[in-house]
């Protein structure tokens, strides 16, 4: 079936054939721009993956085996190290240990900030600091961070040794099996602000009487948290959700910064975007390994996607 | 049941530069219909927010009964409000709207059902219990609001304009409703408006409110009656009461050009105002034969069907005159005539001397 009797279909007994006509010209030049970048390199890929390639040449026909590869690439996944839950693990599990533990701080974080700065004077000055991170290049935060964690001149070493905890001084960066942590906490900051300025508006939105009337009901802090506030900013939650793990799925150049093209010593904190920049930049290149990761994060992004175009 | 007393309470916002209330002082007896009546911006929800406890005082003092609870917070004084808005929580079902107050009370689930199913009925609801807020009509979610507030039989109903969103023909409709279950539950209510027939019409008492203070507390036929100060006077009716301005010299009222009124009552006052409801004007072509009568000019006459509102120039100010029918046109000359009983006299701070 045709784009045209598609929408036909769609549109049918209320659209008549001039109004589509219509609607396609104007619709014309955004759908070429999302065809060449969008659904093109998708496809490309696609079909790019399933040949071998000599540099970008395309080559011969492999059907699945370089999917069947990058499964087995230590990089990509480690499977003994995945078992034994130790670093590295690979891209694909680190990326997923990533958005665990980076989504729900970020959000609860963002949320705990908009509620604590709802009522408080000079809140606007406070949410710019806090949001302050968001707006900041991602590969400054990863620089930042190599800053915060420095041994001797990093702050959060610094903390350490003022609250007496000098055993713990150490370059969390290099640490196999905390870097990911140190690097997660930095990804947080940064999206924090982002949910927070959301929590904020929507909190904004809530009618004030509504929280008087549920006061007046009997209902106390928590229960107007959990009855009233949490079901009302539940469209928020989903959007904050779902973007912060599309956020962190894309992640690079945090990690880029702070442990260079391969991720960490071994690989520990190493990322899909990483490991995509490393087969399709680095010598050997290996193109369609670099597109096989590609559309790996693709698929896991592009549900998520689907969703919050289509939520209401 | 509850007998709510304010004493000597003000409110202050912005660091005393506000005054919302300035020392209030009444009581509402247990079972009483009050309302508090004043113009937008009088303070007459700040004054109901500190019953709900929504607000704390600034000065003073609020009882239950004997008990003091300015400072504790609204859900231990087992107050209702219905809010302008109605406030019902839109992701809650009309049903669960109703039940949340007894939810949060930890009433068992048995009963909540039962005592929800009760005010349903009492509200002609039953229909509606499982749509959305958002789902019904005005009048309905003004119900659903009116139900959560009376489901768990509270000791003081408040009420912050609840009938301001409705249009006029389910307003009266509402109006009686409420009244028959105020009556029927005989909750101590406290009801706030800016509109004076609701006042008229429900109050057992009502009290009245500008910038802050309490201006008369009164039952309704007495407020209308005998508005204690010329400001009462003119906020109580539609159109509100004439007030006739003059000197008070030589036993007779001095009015502006050279009209003279006899002095309704004694006062050493040298400032006075006659004051007269337009009902109790009479619109004479022909001389009368009383002096109680002042010469205008018809400005306008509007006829209203149950009565024709004249608006007569008096010396430079329009008197409003309600009759039931009249032959005057605009441009006439007429002369205003009234009975001596229906004449207020107002002293020079406007307070009433008889």
């Amino acid at each position: 079936m045709s784009v045209g009797s598609y929408l036909e279909d769609r549109l049918d007994r209320d659209v008549n054939r001039e109004k589509l006509t219509a609607i396609l010209v104007f619709m014309l030049p955004g759908l070429t721009l999302f065809a060449v970048f969008s659904v093109g390199p998708m496809l490309y890929s696609a079909v790019g993956s399933l040949f071998t390639w000599d540099g970008f040449t395309i080559g011969q026909f492999a059907g699945f085996e370089t999917w069947i590869a990058t499964f087995q690439d230590d990089a990509i996944i480690n499977w003994d190290n995945l078992l034994a839950f130790e670093y590295p693990m690979g891209a694909l599990p680190q990326n997923i240990i990533w958005m665990v533990v980076h989504v729900p701080l970020s959000t609860l974080l963002g949320l705990g900030l908009a509620l604590l700065f709802a009522d408080l004077r000079g809140r606007s000055i406070l949410r710019s600091m806090v949001f302050l991170a968001f707006t900041t290049p991602t590969v400054v935060i990863g620089l930042v961070l190599l800053f915060v964690y420095d041994p001797q001149a990093g702050i959060f070493n610094g903390l350490l040794r003022s609250i007496g905890l000098e055993g713990l001084v150490r370059n969390w960066v290099q640490e196999p099996q905390i870097a990911i942590y140190a690097l997660i906490a930095g990804g947080v900051w940064v999206q924090t602000g982002f949910s927070m300025l959301l929590y904020s508006s929507a909190l904004a939105g809530i009618d004030p009487a509504l929280l008087e009337s549920a006061r007046v009901d009997g209902a106390g802090r928590f229960r107007r948290f959990k009855d009233i506030i949490w079901p009302l900013v539940k469209p928020v939650t989903a959007v904050v959700v779902i973007m912060s793990m599309i956020w962190v799925i894309r992640i690079f150049a945090i990690v880029y910064a702070a442990g260079g093209p391969s991720g960490g010593p071994g690989g520990v904190f190493s990322v899909l975007g990483l490991e995509v920049y490393q087969a399709a930049f680095s010598t050997p290149i290996e193109y369609s390994k670099a597109m096989v990761v590609a559309l790996i994060e693709l698929v896991i992004a592009l549900p998520m996607a689907w969703y919050i175009a289509s939520m209401d | 049941m509850t007998r709510i007393s304010m004493r000597s309470v003000s409110k202050y916002f912005d660091g005393g530069d506000t005054v919302a209330n300035y020392k209030l002082d009444m009581e509402v007896d247990d079972g009483e219909f009050v309302v508090f009546l004043g113009p937008s911006g009088c303070g007459k929800t700040t004054a109901l927010r500190m019953i709900a406890g929504l607000e704390d005082p600034s000065e003073g003092e609020i009882y239950f009964d004997d008990d003091r609870v300015d400072g504790t917070p609204p859900a231990d004084r087992n107050v209702a409000m219905v809010f302008q808005n109605y406030a019902l929580y839109p992701h809650m079902t009309v049903r669960e709207n109703i039940e949340y107050p007894l939810k949060v009370r930890g009433v068992p689930p048995e009963e909540r059902d039962e005592r929800v199913a009760q005010v349903a009925e009492l509200l002609h609801i039953e229909d509606q219990m499982d749509s959305d807020p958002g789902e019904i009509s005005g009048g309905q979610r003004q119900r659903t609001s009116l139900a959560r507030a009376i489901v768990r039989e509270p000791s003081v109903f408040l009420l912050d304009e609840p009938l301001s969103n409705l249009d006029a023909k389910l307003r009266l409709e509402m109006r009686s409703e409420l009244k028959r279950i105020q009556n029927e539950l005989g909750i101590t209510t406290v009801y706030v408006t800016h509109n004076q027939e609701e006042a008229m019409s429900m109050g057992d008492k009502i009290v009245v409110l500008n910038d802050g203070t309490i201006r008369q507390v009164a039952d309704p036929e007495e407020l209308y009656e005998r508005p204690r100060t010329t400001w009462v006077a003119k906020f109580i009716g539609s159109p509100p009461m004439n007030l006739f301005e003059g000197e008070n010299r030589d036993g007779v009222v001095r009015l502006a050009e050279d009209n003279t009124l006899p002095m309704p009552a004694e006062t050493s006052s040298q400032t006075v105002s006659v004051g007269v409801r337009p009902e109790d004007i009479d619109v004479s072509t022909g001389a009368p034969d009383t002096d109680w009568t002042v010469p205008g000019t018809v400005k306008t006459v509007e006829p209203l069907g149950e009565y024709v509102l004249v608006n007569v120039e008096v010396g430079g100010s329009v008197v409003n005159v309600k009759v039931p029918q009249t032959d005057a046109e605009a441009g006439d000359r007429v002369h205003l005539t009234f009975d001596p009983t229906d004449a207020y006299l107002y002293d020079e701070d406007g307070e009433l001397v008889a």
